[in-house]
């Protein structure tokens, strides 16, 4: 953000009037040491802050980064957190969009499992953030949101910091976050500092905002000896009722073809396991809708991708916090918007979920209703060892072995749907521009050897079909609500988070969502956030481009048009230009399939290094 | 309900010729009506919504006419106006001028077996 107020020529004279102030101070600093205080305003020493308080208050949350845009209503903060802090713990992420700001703190989250911090004005900043405030509130992810604001009318600067002024500062997302509060006074700030963060980080995890006010964090610290902060002590995740679990046991053990879906159940690999447990137990196959890392890919239960037809068949469904149930048993048609059922009609279903416990209603993404056998309120993976160990109970000694007789079967089903995703990958596996099955293999090939981390497994949904996966972090999932722009920034917080943990991190970026603040480059390679980024270059929004088909095709009109306002090419975007001028090492515009690995062993030899690097292929659409 | 009564009369299907078409022509085509948008350049097939792979398989030229034409499910329709009978015959030809692709097994990087 900058400041207006002061014209060019206005600032020059000012500046060489201070230069000119500041030599004659020199010279009369023996003399004036020795006099009491004048009481000018040039004398006045401010050396306890109430920023400095706020920053131990932030210190004592174990927040690591502060994410941010650089502004004035928060100008205290910000020195208090370099000099007093020593900017380590947390260290200043120098950001240029607070949609970044957030949206690295997003995909940070995610990879450490803690929150990160974003420091932003009440105002223009929240505004800028707002949409990736809510792509973490619909990925249900904490962040520690800090604004800037002046609430005393009376002591703000005329001009610029009115503009930058609000009276609820956290009203513009409100509905989409957990808790906000502005503290009147530092001991305040401290409480709310850690109730916010308890709020964040109890599942269901969200985003939660603190303003930290101009005044508060100027002025000097009344009392010291009279504040205190608050001792931090998370809360355990709740888990399902006992009774409940018992009933779930009972439906799952006698079903005779038993499905489940899991979407945000794991938060840990300790998660995963859990879900391995449970569906060895059940001898029952899982679909991974993917906005977490819930199965191994590899064990021959994992069965993502033949969801629609094991939920066509079943007779029971168990989901564990699935963001779109209805959606998985029920869809509609698109462009007709015509009602279509997947499951049988009488298919039971039981889901473990906190959805319920999340009651907002201007946005909609609780999705649409879908009535169910049996709803416990509980998160997924604290729920798992219970319902586990219920299941357990249930299956005895013949039913034991009926479910292991399905082992031979199950494992052959799974063999097959590997053979024919690896079929489906081939086709095309030569073509100009590059498929995207052939972009997501050659990038597994070049990490291979690695402990490895995808920072965003949805978008192209090959990798998660085709690499073995094993670990919680190998998949991050998405956005949460598909907010265009989220992808880059997300995947360099996720990567700062890796960092310390011998994990590369790599993304395949599509290139409109780089587009939308594209500086995240620059932030990434001024802090030496390592991170592979490929893009998949397909010079359109291609979902708009077949929206546009679509809709002319129900139109009976021409389709040759429907690159018109949906593609992003003459003149062609050169990526590795726009990384380049960033300070990021880059390659490409690659067009040529076997061009592809030579280059991404380049740009993992960077990485290694610590640095980022893009590497530019262009590709098909989809 | 026309699909199945593909499915039961083959004969009907498999026994009629495509028109004549150019391949060169129907590249042109393929790509100036935003087929490949969705069924990807040498129709491979798309992914999250886009199209089925049109090949290796590719439907015998009444179904494929047919779907072009009234799709089921969620295909925007092709209808002549806008999609000549010669321009249909022509994607056709070319869909059939493409070259195989190389079979899984001689794709290493393919190869996902046993790695972490």
């Amino acid at each position: 953000m900058s400041e207006e107020g002061l014209d060019r020529r206005t600032f020059l004279k000012t500046a060489a009037a201070i230069g000119t102030t500041m030599a004659a101070a020199s010279t009369v600093s023996a003399e004036t040491a020795k006099k009491p205080s004048s009481g000018l305003p040039g004398e006045r020493i401010i050396g306890r802050p109430g920023s400095d308080f706020m920053v131990d208050v932030i210190k004592a949350t174990g927040i690591e980064y502060i994410a941010s845009n650089p502004a004035s209503s928060f100008r205290s903060l910000h020195e208090s957190i370099v000099n007093y802090g020593g900017n380590r713990k947390p260290e200043f992420l120098t950001c240029m969009h607070e949609e970044s700001s957030v949206a690295m703190a997003h995909g940070y989250a995610k990879a450490a499992g803690k929150p990160m911090g974003v420091l932003a004005h009440g105002s223009v900043g929240l505004q800028h953030a707002a949409m990736a405030v809510y792509n973490a509130w619909c990925d249900r992810v904490p962040v520690m949101l800090f604004a800037g604001n002046f609430m005393d009318a009376a002591h703000r600067r005329p001009g610029v910091e009115w503009y930058h002024c609000v009276q609820d500062p956290a009203g513009i997302l409100r509905d989409y976050i957990k808790w906000d509060d502005q503290p009147a006074s530092l001991q305040h700030f401290a409480e709310s500092v850690m109730r916010a963060y308890k709020f964040a980080t109890t599942p269901p995890m969200e985003p939660v905002v603190i303003i930290a006010d101009g005044m508060l964090q100027e002025h000097p610290v009344d009392g010291d000896a009279e504040l205190s902060i608050p001792k931090l002590t998370l809360s355990a995740p709740p888990q399902g009722e006992s009774g409940a679990l018992k009933e779930a046991a009972k439906m799952m053990a006698s079903a005779e073809n038993l499905v489940i879906i899991a979407d945000r159940a794991a938060r840990s690999q300790e998660g995963v396991r859990r879900m391995v447990e449970l569906a060895e137990a059940l001898n029952a196959p899982v679909v991974d809708l993917g906005s977490r890392m819930n199965f191994p890919t590899t064990h021959y239960l994992c069965r993502s991708e033949d969801g629609r037809a094991l939920v066509r068949e079943a007779d029971v469904v168990l989901m564990l916090e699935v963001a779109d149930p209805w959606g998985q048993l029920n869809t509609i048609s698109d462009p007709q918007h015509e009602y279509r059922r997947i499951a049988k009609p009488d298919v039971k279903l039981i889901h473990v979920t906190l959805a319920d416990n999340l009651m907002k209603s201007n946005y909609q993404d609780a999705q649409r209703f879908c009535p169910c056998d049996l709803s416990i309120s509980g998160d997924a993976e604290a729920t798992l060892p219970a319902l586990t160990e219920a299941v357990k109970k249930e299956i005895g000694g013949s039913r034991k072995s009926a479910l292991a007789g399905r082992t031979d079967k199950l494992r052959s089903q799974h063999r097959e749907m590997k053979e024919r995703t690896r079929a489906a990958a081939a086709n095309g596996w030569n073509a100009v521009p590059v498929t995207t099955a052939r972009l997501s293999a050659e990038l597994w090939n070049a990490i291979k050897g690695d402990k490895w981390c995808l920072a965003d497994s949805r978008n192209l949904g090959w990798s998660a079909r085709l690499w073995p996966a094993t670990e919680h972090y190998n998949f991050l999932g998405h956005s949460g609500a598909a907010g265009v722009g989220q992808i880059a920034p997300a995947a360099v917080g996720a990567a700062l988070a890796n960092r310390d943990k011998g994990i590369l991190t790599a993304v395949i970026q599509p290139d409109g969502d780089l587009m939308y603040a594209p500086g995240v480059l620059w932030t990434a390679a001024h802090h030496k956030i390592p991170i592979l980024m490929l893009m998949h270059n397909n010079r359109a929004y291609h979902q708009e481009v077949m929206h546009l088909q679509k809709m002319a095709g129900l139109h009976n009109r021409r389709m040759d048009t429907a690159r018109i306002g949906t593609t992003i090419e003459n003149p062609h975007i050169d990526y590795a230009l726009l990384a380049r001028a960033q300070g990021v090492w880059a390659e490409g515009p690659i067009t040529d399939p076997a061009a592809i690995a030579p280059a991404l062993q380049r740009a993992v030899a960077v990485v290694k290094r610590g640095e980022p690097a893009l590497v530019d292929v262009v590709t098909q659409g989809r | 309900m026309r699909f199945f009564i593909l499915l039961l009369f083959p004969a009907v299907v498999f026994g009629q010729d495509a028109p004549a078409g150019s391949p060169e022509r129907g590249h042109q085509a393929f790509l100036k009506y935003q087929c490949y948008s969705c069924h990807g350049t040498v129709g491979q097939g798309g992914e999250r919504g886009a199209g089925p792979r049109l090949l290796p398989n590719l439907f015998p030229w009444v179904a494929f006419s047919m779907q072009t034409r009234t799709p089921r499910q969620d295909m925007p329709a092709y209808r002549k106006d806008h999609l000549g009978d010669q321009d249909l015959a022509d994607i056709y030809a070319y869909l059939r001028s493409v070259k195989p692709s190389p079979a899984v097994a001689n794709i290493p990087q393919l190869n996902f077996e046993g790695r972490r």
